[in-house]
């Protein structure tokens, strides 16, 4: 009977079921994916260029990942960035094709923080973005490829010279030499622009201030290269860390110091695989223990109400949450108030990933709605200790319609006013 | 009057409720059809999630019934009728002059495998390079067939891709049994990480609708086997056909990208849920006994007596009243044992003073 399984088994013995699946595309679009078995294949390439193993193994899909991503909620209709989806395709293999904009993803880690099986997400996003580059699939974005090629002619990602220390004109900065306790790294944008050079020259001031023993570096340096690798260039990442490991080497740095999270993670946890083991510290970790010791001290009084940002790569990517809050509460008059999203699940402000460098439409902004978010606190300072989130919130608040009043301050600004 | 307990069944529960009983003095003779001891798991190479030998388990159980003092293994030996009431039933066995005495009832029956070709669109018997969970089982066996290598049935060699299709003909209203078979996503869970253990190239694809690994350890082993590299694919199989090759391409909906997907697999592997065993309901009209809507034996209370059939005097362990793992099993022998206890003093019922 034609509905027994025996009838069936009958049918099924005598056709060729497969014909229907090869002939669907000349009668209906097909969506379907072809699995392609021949992914062993890909991780053995992965391997010999040693890229990092590209799949998520360990991930269940459950999601967790995806309703908070910021990248998730705030796109165009146009691109869908659900980073479930793409770590499952990753786990399917499906490198050469089929990435939803992976260019949006800001590597904030916000995935990773209540992910149960541990993935590092945004890890395997910069792995998927270096292999591609690797293999020659899928374009950079224009802007990105720019600074790309800025940061490999002059150092910078803006193409200005090489000359890094124009920010320190007039401060008597020392030059660093052999037997200094500290380096201070600026970043490239606490260099070179002109709104985060501001941070650069508070942090050698509150430095020589305190009587701290640092110097400088000159045309020497390069760009520290994280952005880089987030980006997928693997072998400008390589080149530029070899070129500033060399660099440190020679001169014989032994501790960093620098404002930029991004600058901080990158030294400490991907210069030593390159053999660059330096100690790393972070400004407000470093000025958090000038005052414990006595050396800095801040007598002036700034009656402000002031809200913190945790950035992704100095909270979520390296575990430093107290020191700059311990820092805003040694400040005199200076009243700290909380915002939601805070600490670990601090809310990104766009500008990881290499997202610094593009130029995000206004309504798809997290800096705006993060903005807000600090207005509403009632605050009128929004306090951070990284350039890029810095540069974006102040963007929000000058691109705004001009309804927010909140200033963003970096931590060494504020307690340079303190002093 | 000497107290004995019959025992129907000789797989694991049955073997370590004869054990359980033995070890508070009460005798039981096991009955077993087969030529052998131990069920089902005697042949299974690996346990999950212990990954141990199934055979020396049984092997394990067999040397404590040799030295138990009170049971008595009847193989190849099946009930032909039962009369009588409870604390006093008389059993005829087949092909044996003699009518056993027994107190209490035991029935350990066991199990059955789904057919695979009710599910005919997966074309199990058709096409040569899908086989069932069992055959699965037997390839795995290193005193099997084939020595403990997976072989594809059409050409005996080593398959590189292998897919995995979970909830054949559980979960059905269609086909097979609405009910789920409880071990089947542990099984195969198992099965994924045996092959990858023995063919660390291998591409091993699992397609599910949930991964029901609920036990203690089965949650770790389902880690174990993504990070051994297995793919799990939430979607169920809709459809295999076969290539000129013996190849077989599966589609399935993938759930998590929202869109159908196709793949290529040497061999396919049907992990099929289970049924009652064959002779369930003619064991119970024997017995007097009900066999539940599942077709598996009715418990007295779902929370209260999970071991007790809905006759006095007749109890119910292992996979007999639903799919359950071997450590179940056991408790299920040893629970047994308690209440068979509970039943002979209630009935008054002493044995004689065993030495």
């Amino acid at each position: 009977m034609p509905d027994s399984p025996e009838w069936m088994r009958g049918i099924r013995k005598r056709f060729d079921y497969g014909w229907r699946y090869d002939n669907v595309r000349g009668v209906l679009p097909d969506r379907t994916i072809m699995l392609d078995n021949g992914y062993a294949e890909l991780e053995r390439e992965v391997q010999e260029r040693g890229l990092a193993r590209l799949a998520p193994l360990s991930c269940f899909q459950c999601g967790s990942c995806a309703a908070l991503c910021p990248a998730g909620t705030g796109t165009t209709e146009k691109t869908g960035w659900s980073v479930r989806q793409t770590l499952h395709k990753m786990q399917l293999g499906l490198e050469h094709s089929e990435y939803d904009d992976i260019w949006l993803c800001t590597t904030c880690l916000r995935c990773s923080v209540d992910c149960p099986r541990g993935v590092d997400i945004a890890d395997l996003l910069a792995n998927l973005r270096k292999v591609r580059t690797a293999l020659g699939v899928g374009a950079m974005p224009a802007s990105i490829e720019r600074a790309m090629k800025n940061i490999a002619g002059t150092g910078n990602p803006f193409g200005e010279s090489r000359e890094r220390t124009e920010w320190a004109a007039g401060l008597d900065v020392p030059r660093f030499r052999r037997g200094m306790e500290l380096l201070y790294f600026p970043c490239c944008f606490n260099a070179y622009d002109s709104m985060a050079k501001g941070v650069a020259k508070a942090t050698v001031r509150i430095l020589s201030h305190s009587g701290v023993d640092f110097g400088i570096l000159d045309s020497q340096e390069r760009c520290c290269g994280e952005s880089v690798r987030k980006a997928g260039d693997e072998s400008l990442f390589r080149s530029l860390a070899q070129h500033n490991i060399g660099v440190f080497a020679e001169n014989g740095v032994r501790k960093i110091l620098t404002n930029s999270p991004h600058c901080y993670k990158t030294f400490k946890s991907e210069y030593p695989g390159l053999g660059g083991e330096f100690e790393v510290i972070h400004s407000t970790q470093y000025f958090a223990q000038l005052i414990k010791d006595g050396r800095l001290k801040l007598t002036r009084r700034l009656n402000k109400r002031v809200t913190y940002h945790d950035p992704c790569y100095l909270g979520r990517h390296s575990g430093v949450y107290h020191e700059p809050r311990e820092l805003l509460r040694a400040i005199p008059g200076l009243e700290l108030v909380e915002m939601p999203d805070c600490g670990q699940r601090s809310l990104c402000c766009g500008g990881g990933g290499g997202r610094i460098w593009l130029d995000t439409q206004k309504g798809e902004r997290l800096s705006d709605l993060r903005l807000e978010q600090a207005a509403r606190t009632g605050a009128g300072v929004l306090a951070t200790s990284c350039p890029y989130c810095l540069i974006n919130f102040e963007d929000s608040r000058l691109t705004g319609p001009g309804e927010e009043t909140i200033v963003t301050k970096d931590i060494a600004e504020l307690l340079w006013e303190a002093l | 009057m000497k107290e004995n307990v019959l025992i129907l069944g000789g797989g694991v529960a049955g073997m370590q409720t004869a054990l359980a009983l033995s070890n508070i003095g009460i005798a039981s003779t096991l009955i077993e059809k087969e030529p052998q001891l131990g069920g089902r798991v005697r042949n299974y190479e690996k346990l999950f999630p212990s990954f141990e030998s199934g055979r020396r388990l049984v092997e394990t159980l067999e040397q404590q019934l040799l030295t138990a003092s009170f049971v008595d293994v009847r193989l190849q030996t099946k009930v032909a009728c039962v009369d009588g009431q409870p604390a006093h039933f008389n059993v005829w066995v087949e092909n044996h002059r003699d009518v056993l005495q027994a107190n209490a009832l035991v029935v350990a029956t066991g199990f059955e495998p789904f057919d695979c070709s009710l599910q005919e669109e997966y074309g199990y018997g058709i096409y040569r390079n899908v086989i069932s969970a069992t055959e699965l089982e037997r390839f795995l066996d290193s005193s099997g067939p084939t020595a403990g290598e997976v072989r594809r049935p059409s050409d005996g060699g080593i398959p590189e891709t292998i897919a995995i299709v979970f909830c054949v003909g559980s979960r059905s209203d269609r086909v097979g049994s609405k009910y789920c078979s409880r071990i089947c996503c542990s099984f195969s869970t198992k099965h994924a990480i045996e092959i990858k253990e023995k063919y660390p190239q291998a591409k091993v694809t699992c397609f599910y609708i949930d991964i029901r690994t609920y036990g203690r350890g089965f949650e770790e082993m389902y880690r174990r086997a993504q990070e051994m590299g297995v793919t799990y694919i939430r979607g169920r199989v809709s459809e295999c056909s076969e290539l000129l090759n013996g190849d077989i391409t599966i589609r399935a909906e993938n759930t998590f990208l929202g869109r159908p997907l196709q793949g290529v697999f040497n061999l396919v592997s049907l992990s099929h849920g289970m049924r009652p065993s064959k002779d369930a309901s003619h064991i119970a009209g024997m017995l007097g006994i009900a066999v539940a809507e599942d077709g598996f034996f009715q418990t007295r209370d779902m929370h209260l007596y999970p071991n007790d059939a809905t006759r006095d005097g007749v109890f119910l362990a292992g996979s007999a009243t639903g799919l359950k793992p071997v450590p179940d099993c056991i408790a299920d022998g040893n629970s047994v044992a308690a209440r068979v206890h509970e039943f002979l003093r209630r009935m008054d019922i002493k044995g004689d003073e065993h030495a």
